[in-house]
């Protein structure tokens, strides 16, 4: 192995033990499933690391991998297995905590259900935005789109989920009145 | 207004549990996939060239064998080569008459077409008939009519050859070979000099002098029908 690639292959390992985490972060909160997540992580990295040698800026390729995150989860909604299978419940991998004075749980719960309910770009633009802090222009560059677009999109995902936790807060109210 | 949004997607992003993710792994798999699409580029593009070599070869050898089989590219070929040859096989002595063309006419497929037939216990038998092309001319001399009859009969021909004692025959250096008879019509108003050659190619030619009994000596000599012999080939 020649040098410059013992070199690309260390920064890659670097990279990869740095990013794990935020990349599976980003993929759960995409596909809502732990597993798929994981998978989709593994995907982007192989995927990756096949473009690993073209990244220019091998210093930040943070963004790139989110945007090759991204694709491999696009794709993934439209493969045709896909729209075959459909997920009825959710099974919870955890017991709920025993106390849970402010509902946390309850409110994850809302939030999980109300961004699966959004479609998958307009759930891209808001966890992007609002999870991921990118700028307009920065998530117009990943997502592929105009930053009007982005905006649109956004502006429409972040009322669909506030509307969902608003109406969580009526629940909680009519709870605590009754 | 969005901080309650921006703490419920934090909230729930904590869930996500990293699998443990050996790099190694998947460097080797990555690895893998580019030696996979590197084989399948490699396989696809080995079958396009086969594909389109074959097709190539198909093509070529398809038009070449719609060029020989088509009657009418026959016709000009052995058109121009009875213009060219007419110099040295015709006399310059004998007159043309008006019915004089010496056009060819072609029928049938080079590679021979196949005809069935019913024989007599009702078996049936296939023919090959080879492509045949004529073309006849009147001459006159100072010794009379000459009725010129030239049939090619292109491979695969019939089998030619001449058991007459008095046939003359020559093998020419081209490999041709090449009968001469002289002989009488059944109805003793004319006589016959007859060529019959084969090519090497397959290629049948048969050419016949008809002239009046009576003729002091046939239009041509032997040599001078032998040259009919390899005026014509596919």
């Amino acid at each position: 192995m020649s040098p410059r690639k013992r070199s690309d292959d260390e920064r890659f390992h670097v990279f990869v033990a740095r990013s794990t985490t935020s990349l599976t972060r980003l993929a759960y909160l995409l596909s809502g499933d732990q597993h798929l997540a994981n998978d989709l992580v593994q995907a982007c990295l192989i995927r990756l690391y096949q473009a690993w040698p073209k990244l220019h800026d091998k210093d930040a390729p943070d963004a790139y991998a989110r945007k090759v995150l991204l694709r491999c989860w696009l794709n993934e909604l439209r493969r045709p297995w896909r729209r075959l299978e459909s997920r009825d419940g959710i099974v919870p991998d955890r017991a709920a905590p025993a106390c849970d004075p402010i509902g946390a749980v309850h409110h994850k719960e809302v939030l999980r259900v109300a961004l699966k309910r959004l479609p998958p770009r307009q759930r891209a633009a808001v966890v992007l935005r609002y999870w991921s802090q990118h700028s307009v222009t920065e998530t117009a560059t990943i997502l592929r789109c105009s930053e009007g677009t982005v905006k649109s999109q956004a502006a429409r995902g972040l009322a669909a989920l506030r509307a969902a936790l608003d109406e969580l807060g009526a629940e909680a109210l009519e709870e605590l009145k009754s | 207004m969005t901080d309650d949004v921006i703490h419920g997607l934090a909230l729930l992003a904590d869930e996500a549990e990293p699998a443990p993710i050996d790099s190694r792994d998947v460097i080797a798999r990555a690895r893998a996939r580019t030696r996979n699409r590197c084989a399948t580029f490699a396989t696809v593009l080995a079958t396009v060239a086969v594909i389109g070599s074959l097709a190539v070869t198909l093509g070529l050898s398809r038009s070449s064998t719609d060029v020989a089989t088509d009657p009418r590219s026959t016709e000009d070929r052995l058109n121009t080569q009875m213009r060219t040859a007419a110099p040295h096989v015709i006399p310059s002595w004998w007159s043309w008459t008006a019915k004089n063309a010496l056009v060819f006419h072609c029928w049938g497929a080079l590679d021979g077409v196949q005809a069935w037939d019913i024989d007599e216990q009702g078996t049936p038998i296939i023919h090959s008939i080879p492509q045949m092309c004529r073309t006849s001319g009147s001459y006159s001399d100072a010794s009379g009519q000459i009725e010129l009859g030239i049939d090619v009969i292109l491979p695969p021909g019939s089998a030619v050859g001449c058991a007459a004692p008095d046939c003359e025959s020559q093998r020419l250096p081209d490999g041709t070979m090449a009968w001469v008879i002289v002989a009488p019509e059944p109805a003793g108003r004319q006589v016959n000099q007859r060529l019959s050659a084969l090519r090497p190619d397959g290629t049948t030619i048969s050419v016949s002098l008809l002239y009046p009994v009576g003729r002091p000596m046939p239009p041509l000599t032997t040599d001078e029908m032998m040259k009919f012999a390899t005026v014509f080939d596919i």
